[in-house]
């Protein structure tokens, strides 16, 4: 096999994504390699890096034998594509309003003279191409009422005829099911046998990790490790995405303890669950459902009747009046993220809001060492950098808004803290902090539920796992 | 920038404003800015400025009371039923007036809490049904005889400063204690900034609406005494289209229509300006109805300032 594509030592910035730290990567002619790694491990960046989203800081990529220079600048997006490197992702999805046909021949050619040609005219090149892989497919079909799987299919076959040898396929797995993502990978086979290489990334990659040649690992930016189709073993690919220092550090999975406290939360109906005090739940549910459906129920935004909530032995009303910290539940979901805090506000304010009561005295009166206590120094504490403490929380990093909307809902007294993809965001300076956050709150007797798409996240860090499909747990 | 520091540098900006206002005032009439003259300025902004506080607290907590004037009206009209045909001392007067002002507001509250429908829209609504009931109290006409020991306390003064000046400080005070000392103070300015977000901090809107219009109730109760004291007789028409003065003090004192920020002292001081900018038309003869465009153009300009600020904040953060 020929080496078609080096990576070595690229770092990004962390302006804006969870960076890429001396990240190395080799991908041969005709394989598939995919990318896995937790939430915010930085295996999404890989994308923006190739579409000249994201800026490069040092680094090398040598494609095809040839270096591309990479240092200190943004890459083309379209020189790389003339290479023959191209990027599928959800972002650019085929123009809803033209057919298979019009998509594939618009950006066929690139000549002055096609300016003014038809962008529709059907190009023999194309016809040939439809019929040799779908024979079946009207090219006059328009895209927008196109199942997913042909849609991304489509897209990738159009790479496939403007001359691609290496696809990045980013997430675009994701919003498939699992018939739509079988027919896509079943077709990015025959491509493969045709000479082209895909890398994937993709968040649930762990459940048909057998599809790979080979499977990346990115941990904190780096590549953790590389396991080959014929050495899979889930425990060591666990240890390789959590990497053995948390799995360590922390008394995660402790022998005996889950369980062995008092009833915290108990929930009936929609998903029956059962959280026990200084326990971390994992609910593991990939089509996140069940847990889009829980989150809307305790955050009282769709109160369910016929569901019965029970915090600290006594039942919740999940009436119009409900609300979700009084109850003594904090939830922090990607979902309600925008207003788990107040935006225009310092940490330290946001801190000293949702401590208001605690710290009041008689007549509501908050001493002034307390609010300067928790607009100073606490925010400090739990990890935010003093520079950034004048600044208003929209403009903080998207991980230390995390861990501000968590320490918030625990400053209101929340003893159940619900957590949806809690390091999705964060990158590897903060990702430390929010763990030490949750084994502080753990400590303190609150019990957390980690929900995550990502099986291997929950393996490392939870007492219990709950798995969910769309019709119940498993 | 913090809360602390925004209404600072807006305070500095009012307090120069006034400075210029005076100095334009001292040199158009030399004898105008005199001790005497200024605490009467004060003393006539008085009424004003503890509706502007009541105000302030439900602008800052993001809603709008539109029914100001026609409460101020209706419990005049009642505290002097209460004096004259009642006969009650002047503190249970006080007590049931400022108890009525606080009930009021609660049910402005309870209603811009219930109804998903701007506030805007109910206190206007609600301003009608005050006006009628203070027209009801008296067949639309005004009372007239009220003692002398409420008339009295217009007039009195205590080391040299008039009473209702000194209950304007409290006022000022006891706002910008809740405000700024409280956690009632904090949840104010987080219900401004996001309802929702104040929710999932543990905090309930709906109640704290209901409280931040109790508080100007009572606010509005005060003023309304106040005014009865002052002019001496009780009016169905009293205090009508206040909101607008209040509205531009407010807006000229920061506090924006958004919600979630602003200071007591800015809005007191935005009512002296307000106040010293409707003499400075007076002392150049501008008629009544040019007054009120004058003051709805100050209103807009005052919007559109607010406006230019907040986006050229955000643009720099």
């Amino acid at each position: 096999m020929k080496e078609l594509l080096r990576i070595r030592d690229l770092s990004t910035d962390r302006k804006n994504m969870a960076p890429l730290n001396r990240f190395r990567l080799q991908v041969f002619s005709s394989e598939i390699v995919g990318i896995i790694g937790l939430n915010g491990s930085g295996k999404n960046t890989l994308a923006p890096v190739l579409s000249g989203e994201e800026l490069i800081e040092s680094g090398q990529i040598f494609y095809n034998g040839r270096i591309i220079e990479t240092e200190g600048r943004r890459l083309s997006r379209l020189k790389l594509e003339k290479q023959g490197i191209f990027l599928i992702r959800p972002g650019n999805r085929l123009i809803r309003n033209l057919n298979i046909s019009e998509n594939m021949s618009i950006s066929l050619k690139r000549r002055i003279l096609d300016l003014f040609r038809n962008p529709g005219h059907r190009e023999k090149l194309v016809e040939l191409t439809l019929k040799e892989f779908f024979p079946g497919l009207n090219p006059d079909t328009m895209a927008s009422s196109l199942p997913v799987s042909v849609h991304w299919m489509i897209g990738i076959l159009k790479a496939y005829i403007e001359g691609a040898r290496l696809v990045f396929l980013d997430r675009i797995l994701e919003q498939c099911s699992e018939k739509e993502r079988n027919e896509i990978l079943s077709f990015i086979r025959i491509l493969r046998e045709k000479g082209c290489s895909f890398v994937i990334t993709y968040n649930k990659i762990a459940p048909f990790l057998s599809f790979f040649d080979r499977l990346g690992v990115v941990r904190n930016g780096e590549l953790a490790g590389i396991v080959h189709k014929s050495d899979y073993d889930p425990v060591r690919l666990a240890a390789l995405v959590v990497g053995k220092k948390f799995a360590d550090k922390f008394s995660f999975k402790k022998e005996g303890e889950a369980g062995s406290g008092s009833s915290l939360l108990q929930v009936s109906g929609i998903l029956d669950l059962k959280l026990q005090s200084a326990e971390i739940l994992g609910l593991y549910d990939p089509f996140q459902e069940r847990s889009s459906e829980l989150i809307d129920l305790l955050s009282g935004d769709s109160p369910d009747k016929g569901t019965q909530v029970v915090v600290n032995g006594l039942a919740v009303e999940l009436s119009e009046d409900y609300n979700v910290i009084q109850s003594g539940i904090g939830i922090v979901s990607e979902k309600i993220f925008d207003k788990l805090f107040f935006k225009d506000l310092t940490a330290g304010q946001n801190l000293s809001i949702s401590a208001a009561k605690r710290t009041a005295y008689k007549n509501g009166y908050i001493p002034t060492s307390a609010e300067h206590y928790l607009e100073e120094k606490y925010p400090v504490e739990i990890g935010i950098p003093d520079e950034f403490l004048r600044l208003p929380a929209r403009l903080l990093d998207k991980d230390y808004q995390f861990i501000l909307a968590l320490h918030m809902r625990i400053l209101s007294g929340a003893k159940i803290i619900i957590l949806e993809n809690p390091v999705r965001m964060a990158d590897l300076l903060s990702r430390e902090l929010i763990y030490l956050s949750i084994e502080s709150v753990r400590k303190k007797g609150a019990g957390i539920i980690f929900i995550s798409t990502d099986i291997s996240e929950l393996i490392g860090f939870c007492d219990r796992i709950l798995q969910y499909d769309r019709i119940g747990s498993i | 920038m913090k809360i602390k520091q925004f209404s600072n540098k807006n305070l500095t900006l009012l307090l120069v404003i006034l400075l210029l206002e005076l100095l334009f005032l001292r040199i158009v009439i030399p004898n105008f800015v005199s001790f005497h003259n200024i605490i009467s300025l004060c003393r006539q902004s008085t009424i004003t400025a503890i509706l502007a506080i009541g105000m302030g607290l439900v602008l800052i907590s993001g809603g709008i009371d539109l029914s100001v004037g026609a409460i101020v009206a209706l419990l005049g009209m009642a505290a002097a039923i209460l004096i004259t045909d009642f006969h009650l001392p002047v503190a249970v007067m006080t007590l049931i007036i400022i108890s009525g002002g606080i009930l009021t507001g609660l049910v402005n509250g309870t209603i811009c809490s219930k109804i998903k429908i701007h506030p805007f829209i109910i206190t206007t609504a609600l301003s009608v049904i005050y006006r009628g009931a203070a027209n009801i109290l008296n067949s639309g006409m005004p009372v007239y005889g009220i003692s002398d020991s409420l008339l009295s306390f217009d007039k009195k003064t205590f080391i040299g400063i008039p009473m209702p000046l000194l209950v304007l400080f409290g006022c000022i005070l006891a706002g910008t204690y809740i405000l700024r000392k409280t956690y009632l103070g904090k949840y104010i300015y987080a219900i401004g900034l996001d309802e929702k977000t104040a929710g999932y901090s543990g905090i309930n809107p709906g109640r704290m609406k209901m409280l931040v219009y109790s508080l100007s109730g009572m606010f509005y109760g005060i003023a309304a005494i106040l005014l009865l004291s002052r002019v001496g007789s009780a009016q169905p028409t009293a205090a009508k289209a206040i909101e607008l003065d209040l509205l531009a003090a407010a807006a000229i004192g920061g506090i924006g229509f958004r919600g979630g920020r602003g200071h007591i002292l800015n809005i007191v001081i935005g009512v002296v300006v307000i106040e010293i900018l409707g003499d400075i038309l007076i002392v150049f003869n501008v008629g009544e109805y040019y007054r009120s465009i004058f003051k709805g153009l100050v209103l807009l300009a005052a919007l559109y300032m607010d406006a230019a600020v907040r986006k050229k904040r955000s643009k720099d953060s």
